[in-house]
């Protein structure tokens, strides 16, 4: 028997026994091997081992995707980041909630979650009277309440600009809380109240938790060819 | 099942995974169904014996938790054939075996063959089973990929973590392993 000198036909020769060829290919193929008694001779013994290889262990299907539907619930993986996104939105709303409720019952007042403004008195003095402060109202439906965030306008002897309750350093004697609209009631919140306050809205990320990653590596390393029969 | 539908009317492995992704628990059932079989058998092509349905379905849970990080740049069963087979590394990393070739014992095959016994066709299965037999564990893993999964040396090289080339090698060196068996 001749030695097949075609090696690219005698290569696809499992692709033509499992019918994975296009039309063309597969219409060369079967040429070839009509021609060829060394690949004709392979197809049948292909076409004989199919059977042989194809038996193997018998597995419950049924049993494992039941184990699959108990262990990992439908579109958890792909819905995980949204989820999440969620998860943290709710929590950001809760915790804003939590800390203006938390205000509240401090105070025993009601108050709205606007725009609190702290600024520094001028020199030693406690009159507010030679600042002006214009502030940004947050929308009463904003789920968290952002910094406050202020343009100042500065009266002709302002030097102070706008931070942070928290960030007010302790060597200020005294603070003056200002408010706009219906702010009123903050303004009676004491130093401590308002770090409490801002402290817990800190906390809060918009940014959800990534996704972990598979401890997987599917194209990580190889099992080790003990044959010493192949080249590589 | 899938099996009771013509194959042209089966939804495709993508959009199974849709609509799991979506929700629907009943499209894990139909691709672990479709795949369960081929992913015992590559287990068991790679020596495993005892542990094979644990490690299939190991590999469908671990393959649906993350099923996010699947991108569809191979197929879904060339994946599932990858995680199969990292499981079954670490397992046997794990048991510190000496000796990873399980060699195929003659039960494995034919539970049925005191009705084939003396027959021409259950002595040719039988040579042909034995040469199989002899082949190392990689040779006969890419080996039964290409002749009983039709997989492409493509395939078959992520799936056991090589290159095209070294596949190719290795289904040819079985290849010729298994005749020289035969002629013998």
């Amino acid at each position: 028997m001749s030695e097949c000198t075609n090696g690219e036909m005698r290569d696809l020769l499992p692709e033509l026994m499992n019918g994975r060829l296009d039309a063309m290919p597969q219409l060369a193929v079967e040429a070839h091997v009509t021609e060829c008694e060394e690949c004709a001779e392979e197809l049948e013994l292909l076409r004989a081992l199919r059977p042989v290889l194809v038996r193997g262990p018998v597995v419950d299907a049924a049993k494992i995707a039941a184990a699959v539907r108990a262990q990992v619930p439908a579109h958890r993986g792909a819905n995980r980041r949204a989820t999440s996104r969620r998860l943290a939105l709710a929590a950001a709303a809760l915790l804003a909630v939590s800390a203006i409720g938390y205000a509240i019952a401090v105070r025993g007042r009601t108050v709205t979650p606007e725009v609190a403004v702290v600024h520094t008195p001028r020199g030693d003095t406690r009159d507010s009277a030679d600042t002006a402060v214009v502030t940004a109202p947050t929308p009463a439906h904003a789920p968290v309440p952002p910094a406050p965030r202020t343009v100042v306008t500065p009266a002709p002897e302002q030097r102070v600009a706008l931070s942070p309750p928290h960030t007010v350093p302790s060597s200020i004697a005294a603070t003056t809380v200002a408010s706009v609209g219906m702010l009123g009631n903050l303004a009676d919140l004491s130093e401590d109240d308002v770090r409490t306050l801002t402290a817990s809205l800190d906390g809060i990320s918009s940014v959800p938790d990534a996704d972990p990653s598979p401890d997987i590596d599917p194209l990580g390393a190889t099992i080790d060819d003990q044959s010493g029969g192949g080249g590589r | 099942m899938t099996d009771h539908l013509p194959s042209e009317l089966a939804p495709d492995d993508v959009a199974l995974i849709a609509r799991w992704r979506g929700g629907d628990e009943r499209a894990a059932t139909l691709l672990v169904e479709r795949h369960a079989q081929r992913i015992a058998r590559f287990v068991g092509s790679l020596g495993e014996r005892d542990e094979v349905e644990e490690v299939v379905q190991d590999t469908f849970v671990r393959a649906f938790g993350s099923l996010d990080s699947f991108r569809g740049e191979s197929t879904f069963r060339t994946w599932l054939l990858t995680i199969a087979r990292n499981l079954l590394r670490d397992r046997q990393r794990g048991r510190k075996r000496a000796k990873m070739h399980v060699e195929i014992q003659d039960d494995d095959i034919f539970s049925s063959s005191d009705a084939l016994e003396g027959t021409v066709a259950a002595e040719t299965e039988e040579r042909l089973r034995r040469a199989v037999e002899t082949l190392s564990p990689m040779q006969r893993s890419i080996f039964t990929l290409r002749v009983a999964e039709g997989l492409s040396y493509k395939e078959i090289a992520i799936a056991v973590g090589s290159t095209e080339g070294a596949a190719r090698v290795h289904y040819h060196n079985a290849m010729r392993a298994i005749r020289e068996k035969i002629d013998e």
